[in-house]
């Protein structure tokens, strides 16, 4: 083929093919990078997509059963009353009263307006007349018009006051009917509270956008420098129901967070879930945010009761937490045990040590291997200072896992 | 084998394994093209009447290549993910800490010779030498056509820096050097808690039995003499060749400055692979210890 090609002088040659062959790979491939881009690498998309149809399944589900439960009875009975108030409303009575009420309020603008008036001009006449005693000539041309308005506000005045009160016994009639139809209202809407609260889940489930749901702690973190540095927590990306009641039963990732109590006061809103799950939170894929596919990530996901071993990240200085018996009796083995004479501990830092710091020794080591050295220390390291404590050997069901 | 295919595969060295093929083909290519010019007398490309303009024909094929090559690296970058690792930290650096790939032949020399010579020198006469070219090369044979006959000496000091001292340095530096940069070969497991025996020992001290310092931890001058006039005695090796073929037409042509500027660089080109293999197969430290540098 080749050889036959180069008897074609190279003007001649044709190029169309390797022109439609190349072009056509290329637009293969950014075809393959837009998929790649915008569903491959993207599963989350598809992940929320599900939950949003899951929630509004279980959503509507709440409606249908709060529906079911409506009392219709005591609904049609308060419609007729609430009929019944608006009914009143439209009566003689309560028409002729609101025609009173409305001509006592024009009334009183006006009354109010000459009040005003008066006391104006009356302010006016002060200015002179004080001015004329400061020149020294007291203008009592001034100081009579000044006593004449002073007068005239006080007849102002008195009008207002019986106009405002006759005003406030119509507004009293007006309310008492009001306060009938107000109260039926709400009593409407009591009946249909339940309703109403799973009608607005369901909106906002409806129009929630797809997107990353991101949590910043700004300075959460410290760089080997000690500067602050910023966490970023996409975990809720996924785990979108942590606080959706609907998902107690539902499967991982919409699963609600078991320990609302603690949730309570670790609003993961602020804090994120980094901070006690540990794992990789500005992944956005199921493997490498929990750390099993990336394997360069130093803090993966930690598992069943291991997560209580982050409560000492920022708890490090108590020693007793309700909600975490594993901690308190971690705690509770070392102080009883005391390590840390020897060995210098986060919070048990008062006493000069001799041992190395005990900090993140989960990271090093495992609990088999730290039982067989504090066994017999150094039968391990003929070398090292730490004694043998003579620990007796007593066979017990391990309770929890530390 | 099976770790040297761990390596290979590694979406770090797809550049290097894709470079090593380039460059054996490439390299059979030219010499095969130019030994069938040589057979033939006279050049395959020299017969081509049909001379033709860059615009529109060179351009065209080039503009194929580009459409070629960008659907390559389009479908390599969604194929092989950056090979990341764990967030850096000055307090636990990575072990082996290797050179982006393009320099480990740099590193590699490190090994054999002082940072300021490995690290500046070296790369500076690189820079330059190949900067000389062009005013050292009289040789107006081969513009335009393959050939190896005509230009024996510039091909096989090309192939000798680009390929012998450039990329197998590059393979050696990614495929042999493992933790702590020693030598594993491609059957063995890079073991971190790997121990080498540290036996190396001066030029002097081996070949003369002059130690390379007093026991005052002084320099031996009588070993730093030793260890210069070696060297001199390398450079002049080309001051011999010079004085005993000066009568012939290509040194006659080149001239006085070009051939000391051309064999200074060539005698320099060699002497790093022969303290590459007097290191590795004598265990020898240094040539020539002086306060100020060690060669």
């Amino acid at each position: 083929m080749f050889e036959k090609r180069k008897q074609v002088p190279i003007e001649a040659r044709n190029y169309s093919t390797y022109y439609f062959v190349f072009s056509g790979l290329l637009f293969l491939g950014t075809m393959w990078a837009v998929v790649d881009e915008v569903a491959t690498r993207r599963p989350w998309k598809e992940q929320q997509k599900e939950y949003f149809q899951l929630a509004t399944t279980r959503i509507q589900e709440r409606i249908d059963q709060a529906a079911a439960d409506f009392d219709s009875a005591s609904y049609i009975d308060l419609r007729s009353q609430l009929q019944v108030a608006q009914d009143s409303m439209k009566g003689e009575r309560y028409r002729s009263v609101q025609a009173a009420y409305n001509h006592i309020l024009e009334q009183l603008v006006e009354a109010n307006r000459e009040y005003q008036f008066a006391k104006s001009r009356g302010d006016e006449a002060y200015y002179f007349y004080k001015r004329s005693l400061h020149e020294g000539k007291e203008d009592l041309k001034e100081k009579r018009k000044l006593e004449e308005n002073e007068a005239e506000m006080t007849t102002h005045q008195t009008v207002v006051r019986q106009l405002e009160g006759s005003r406030d016994s119509l507004l009293a009639i007006l309310n008492e009917y009001r306060q009938n139809v107000r109260k039926v209202q709400t009593q409407i809407t009591d009946l249909r509270k339940s309703i109403e609260k799973w009608e607005t889940k369901l909106n906002r489930v409806s129009s929630s956008p797809i997107e990353i749901k991101q949590v910043m702690m700004l300075d959460y973190d410290r760089n080997p420098f000690n500067d602050p540095k910023a966490r970023v927590d996409r975990c809720q990306t996924c785990h979108l129901a942590w606080n959706e009641e609907t998902m107690e039963d539902a499967q991982q990732p919409y699963k609600k967070h078991p320990l609302p109590e603690l949730l309570a006061k670790h609003n993961p809103e602020l804090y994120g879930c980094t901070p006690c799950h540990r794992g990789q939170g500005a992944a956005l894929t199921a493997g490498m945010a929990h750390g099993d596919e990336d394997h360069h990530w130093e803090n993966p996901l930690l598992k069943g009761v291991d997560v209580y071993a982050s409560c000492n990240e920022c708890h490090e200085n108590q020693s007793v937490l309700d909600a975490t018996p594993a901690f308190t009796k971690a705690k509770r083995l070392m102080i009883e045990s005391g390590c840390h004479g020897c060995h210098e501990i986060k919070g048990y830092t008062d006493l000069p040590k001799i041992g190395p710091e005990l900090n993140r020794i989960g990271y090093k080591t495992n609990p088999q291997w730290v039982f067989r050295w504090a066994r017999n220390p150094k039968d391990y390291n003929p070398h090292t200072r730490m004694p043998n404590f003579k620990f007796r050997m007593i066979r017990q069901k391990p309770s929890l896992r530390i | 084998m099976e770790y040297l295919l761990k390596i290979i595969s590694k979406p770090d060295n797809v550049p290097i394994v894709l470079m090593l093929l380039l460059t054996v083909f490439y390299t059979w290519f030219a010499t095969k093209k130019g030994l069938k010019n040589d057979r033939m007398g006279s050049s395959e490309e020299a017969t081509m009447a049909d001379k033709v303009q860059v615009w529109p024909y060179l351009v065209k094929v080039e503009f194929l290549a580009a459409l070629l090559v960008m659907a390559i690296l389009t479908v390599w970058s969604i194929g092989l993910n950056a090979p990341l690792e764990e967030p850096a930290n000055p307090a636990l650096t990575p072990n082996p800490s290797k050179a982006p790939w393009y320099f480990l032949g740099l590193q590699e020399i490190l090994v054999y010779f002082d940072p300021w010579i490995a690290g500046v020198v070296v790369p500076t006469l690189i820079i330059l030498g190949l900067c000389a070219i062009p005013y050292i090369d009289i040789n107006p044979k081969g513009n335009g056509y393959y050939t190896f006959k005509e230009r024996k000496f510039a091909i096989l000091t090309f192939h000798f820096g680009f390929l012998v001292m450039w990329v197998s340095l590059i393979v050696l530096g990614t495929f042999f050097r493992g933790p702590g940069w020693n030598l594993f070969f491609p059957w063995e497991y890079w073991d971190t808690h790997r121990v080498v025996a540290l036996t190396n020992i001066d030029f002097t001290e081996l070949f003369f039995g002059v130690p390379t310092r007093l026991v005052d931890d002084s320099l031996n001058p009588l070993a730093m003499a030793i260890g210069a006039a070696t060297i001199l005695l390398w450079y002049s090796l080309a001051v011999g060749f010079y004085l005993w073929k000066r009568k012939t037409e290509i040194i006659q042509k080149l001239g006085p400055v070009r051939y000391s500027v051309t064999a200074f660089l060539f005698m320099t080109m060699m002497a790093l692979p022969i303290k590459v293999i007097l290191r590795l197969a004598l265990n020898i430290k240094y040539i020539l210890v002086t306060p100020w540098f060690n060669i």
